[in-house]
């Protein structure tokens, strides 16, 4: 909530103080003073007190008129008086009924940017024993840094700014100058949008739905914000997921052995990652571990339970074994050695593609440049790229080729869709290599390991053949020895697989979390609640456009967007088809709309409507009287209403006949000389 | 094969072709090198250069690794005969309409400098970051690579 308790102006003059004050206690307040008498300066006063001036314009100037910058005109006189020092002030108020005095300098020694927080009701009630802080605003972070003002100011609001998308894709709050303008109408540039001229300079997405979201409290916004973030997360988790699927590729790979069945992408079945299971190589075919692992047991077993022969009994059968032997190694190693070759060729492969991939990406950069000079607009892109001879007129090819070289030259844009496709062509065949080279690899390390062993069993049957008859079979005892340590190291390379293997698991049981969770997220962008709000605001605006005598169509007739939060009449977006008159009721009746809504449903709303000048110029006298009565009906909901007009004060005055609210009346040039009292 | 047969009874119509257009590469589109000619020209002292060094600075700033290479000559850890020098076909072209243009001046038949358009031409592409590599490399380079330097690597002498 926000209330403005005392706006005040002061500027030191050549010629003595000048200032005003404004302060404000009704629900409903009428400022009235004639035109040029300085109303918007004091409205401008008030948002760059606050550090709201980009809500006006994207530029970093004082919005204030001359008579705060440079000079003021003495009233009875005449004589212009030079500013030497000028300052703002405003006294303003929270829910919880905590006031805050906020002062700004306009011209001044000391920087701009910063502006001081008395903790306490110093315009009001004069100086008192109170702490002062000051915030910094126009800075990157000031709304996000504890020392920034528009940080302290939401919070001052009980507002929480929530983070939104910006075209760039970054993330940024949703900054309060984007949500003033809902609820402040100021004169120049305020009465020409509906929600509100926000501006759009922070590049945020769909700044008009966010901000309406905001003020509003719809759930909606809410659940934008639970998406977002359930999508960083599940692209966490795949993340993590494809990281750890590398590990157990990696782990296998280097023992040998294959991992097959592994789910690459993220799953939520316990069943599918359990089936995953490490493959061993026999005779070029790829069978599952534990059928190796039973072998090796079986073999050992038969081993153990024999007693160790001596070399007399195994010779014969030592020397067929070892000539066998001797020739599957040869066999071995010729087939190692073409793996070897396919490897080496495919790794050339791989850097040829490579350098393709690079040289189309340079040649699609070129192209992308090219286009761009096209582009250039203005005359330049006619100088550095005609498409007809800058002499004779002729048209010409698009190319430095001579000529006539070619038929047709592509398009540029053709050029670089064809490059594109091309690139991923051979971004594709990189990717092919990369995988081949792993799988050659793998053969590489397994058939390495089948040759090592066969060599050590090679080694003990030719120990045993020329060993003495009567020694024990060193071949028997090597074989025994290394089936129990091949034994060990498969068992430990499955031991660590299946570890992981349930590490996957949890993983998939997290992943199931998170695919509920979206699940649980409702189809429809609106909550119940959402669209109950909508149709309050509907109820209200219809109302609303009764008494100020809208009259283009039948006020029941419109609707507000469900979509963009605007004012629609059968689904079309009202826009130019609105009389002038009625354009200026259809806002003043939104914006009002929006406060009424905020009376019996939560929202984020302030409870304060400022109108500066409502137009009235433009709509019926009957109108603004209807205007009057309205703001004054929707006021008394505990909310403050501001509006300031030039208007004939004998008119305003009758149309106040009757209505509660506070009438401050200003003769002449709001800001007039002080005369030396405390309130400096 | 009934079918297929059936299906080629129905096309009795004439056939025809057209061309596909020709790709082409980025370099060699019109707009692409004469902006090159501008960032050589811009790049050198009073804005102007001979055709020989136009030729040269043209070739080497066009690829990634052709500017490297420059570097490293210039920086002396290569020596000139690792440079591929070209007379390029499309500078020349890239010259002529740059001339008509009236992005350039021809000096004496032998020299270009850059206009008063050409040297605004230069300063919207410097500052859309177009052709951003070879703007960069040519900045580093152009006031390193004097007329002379140019001359003697051409002729694959020592600098």
């Amino acid at each position: 909530m926000l209330r403005i308790r005392h706006i005040r102006l002061r500027a030191d003059t050549t010629g003595g103080l000048y200032g005003t004050d404004v302060r404000l206690d009704g629900r409903l307040t009428v400022l009235h003073a004639p035109n040029t008498s300085g109303k918007s300066t004091v409205l401008h006063a008030f948002l760059y007190a606050l550090g709201l001036e980009q809500m006006l314009s994207p530029r970093r100037e004082i919005p204030l008129s001359y008579a705060m910058r440079e000079y003021v005109q003495n009233p009875a006189t005449g004589v212009e008086h030079k500013i030497l020092e000028s300052y703002v002030a405003v006294e303003i108020e929270n829910a919880t009924g905590q006031r805050v005095t906020v002062r700004r300098n306009v011209i001044a020694e000391g920087d701009r940017r910063l502006i001081s927080v008395v903790s306490g009701p110093e315009l009001t009630e004069g100086p008192g024993d109170y702490a002062r802080r000051d915030y910094f605003v126009m800075d990157a972070g000031g709304a996000q840094r504890e020392a920034g003002f528009h940080h302290f100011l939401a919070d001052f609001m009980g507002w929480t700014l929530p983070v939104v998308k910006r075209f760039d894709g970054g993330d940024c709050p949703l900054y309060v100058e984007t949500l003033f303008p809902l609820f402040f109408v100021e004169q120049k540039v305020g009465w020409t949008a509906i929600p509100g001229a926000i501006p759009t300079q922070f590049r945020i997405r769909e700044v008009h739905r966010r901000s309406v979201e905001f003020l509003m409290d719809f759930e909606t916004h809410d659940m934008e914000l639970r998406r977002q973030d359930l999508e960083l997360r599940m692209s966490s988790a795949r993340t993590e997921w494809t990281k750890s699927v590398n590990g157990i590729v990696v782990l296998a790979t280097t023992s040998g052995l294959r991992a097959a069945r592994l789910p690459v992408a993220p799953t939520v079945l316990g069943s599918d990652v359990e089936n995953a299971h490490l493959e061993f190589q026999q005779n070029g075919e790829w069978l599952r571990l534990e059928k190796r692992i039973a072998a090796l047991a079986e073999q050992l077993e038969t081993l153990q339970n024999e007693s160790i022969p001596e070399v007399e009994g195994v010779a014969e059968g030592a020397a067929t074994e070892a000539e066998a032997l001797s020739a599957e190694i040869l066999t071995l190693n010729t087939e190692r050695s073409t793996i070897f070759r396919e490897r080496q060729a495919e790794i050339v492969q791989q850097a040829s593609t490579a350098q393709r991939v690079a040289q189309l990406e340079e040649d699609l950069l070129k192209n992308k440049d090219a286009l761009k000079l096209r582009n250039f607009g203005s005359t330049l892109s006619r100088e550095l790229d005609p498409n007809h001879c800058p002499t004779c007129e002729q048209a010409i090819d698009q190319s430095l080729l001579p000529q006539g070289t070619l038929d047709s030259v592509m398009s540029i844009e053709d050029n670089i869709e064809y490059l594109s496709a091309q690139r991923q062509v051979f971004k594709r065949l990189a990717d092919r290599s990369i995988a081949m080279i792993r799988e050659l690899d793998l053969e590489l390390v397994s058939t390495g390991e089948e040759v090592r062993s066969k060599s050590a069993r090679l080694r003990a049957l030719k120990s045993d053949l020329i060993a003495p008859s009567h020694a024990a079979s060193a071949a028997f005892i090597e074989e025994r020895l290394r089936l129990e340590q091949e034994l060990i190291r498969i068992g430990d390379t499955k031991g660590r697989f299946e570890q992981q293997l349930d590490a996957l698991n949890e993983q998939a049981g997290a992943w199931r979390d998170l695919l509920a969770e979206r699940a649980e997220l409702p189809e429809a962008r609106l909550s119940e609640e959402d669209v109950g709000k909508l149709s309050k605001l509907e109820t209200s605006i219809r109302s609303q456009l009764v008494k100020y005598g809208f009259g283009t169509f039948p006020a029941k007739d419109l609707t507000v967007s469900r979509d963009s939060y605007r004012p629609e009449k059968e689904g079309f977006e009202i826009g130019f088809e609105l009389s002038a008159s009625d354009s200026v009721r259809l806002k003043w009746a939104y914006q009002l709309g929006l406060l009424d809504v905020s009376h019996g449903s939560e929202t984020n709303h302030p409870g304060l409507v400022v109108f500066d000048e409502p137009r009235q110029q433009e709509a019926a006298e009957a109108s603004v009287a209807g205007l009057l009565s309205e703001a004054s009906r929707i006021a008394s909901g505990r909310s403050q209403i501001l509006i300031a007009t030039s208007e004939d004060l004998s008119k305003v005055k009758g149309f106040l006949k009757g209505i509660e609210c506070q009438l401050l009346v200003f003769d002449g040039k709001m800001i007039a000389p002080i005369s030396g009292d405390a309130t400096s | 094969m009934e079918a297929a047969n059936r299906i080629r009874s129905k096309l009795t119509g004439e056939f025809s072709v057209t061309q596909r257009p020709e790709p082409i590469p980025g370099d060699l589109r019109l707009g692409w090198g004469v902006s090159l000619l501008l960032l050589v020209l811009a790049s050198s002292r009073g804005q102007r250069c001979s055709l020989q060094k136009i030729h040269f600075l043209a070739h080497l700033s066009r690829t990634a690794k052709s500017r490297r290479q420059m570097r490293e000559v210039l920086a002396r850890r290569r020596g000139p005969v690792d440079l591929s020098v070209r007379i390029e076909p499309w500078v020349n072209r890239a010259s002529a309409f740059a001339a008509a243009s009236g992005l350039v001046h021809v000096r004496g038949g032998k020299a270009l400098a850059l206009s008063d358009e050409g040297k605004k031409a230069v300063a919207a592409i410097r500052k859309e970051k177009v052709l951003e590599d070879e703007a960069l490399f040519l900045e580093d380079v152009g006031s390193l690579t004097t007329e002379q330097v140019v001359e003697r690597i051409m002729k694959m002498e020592a600098f």
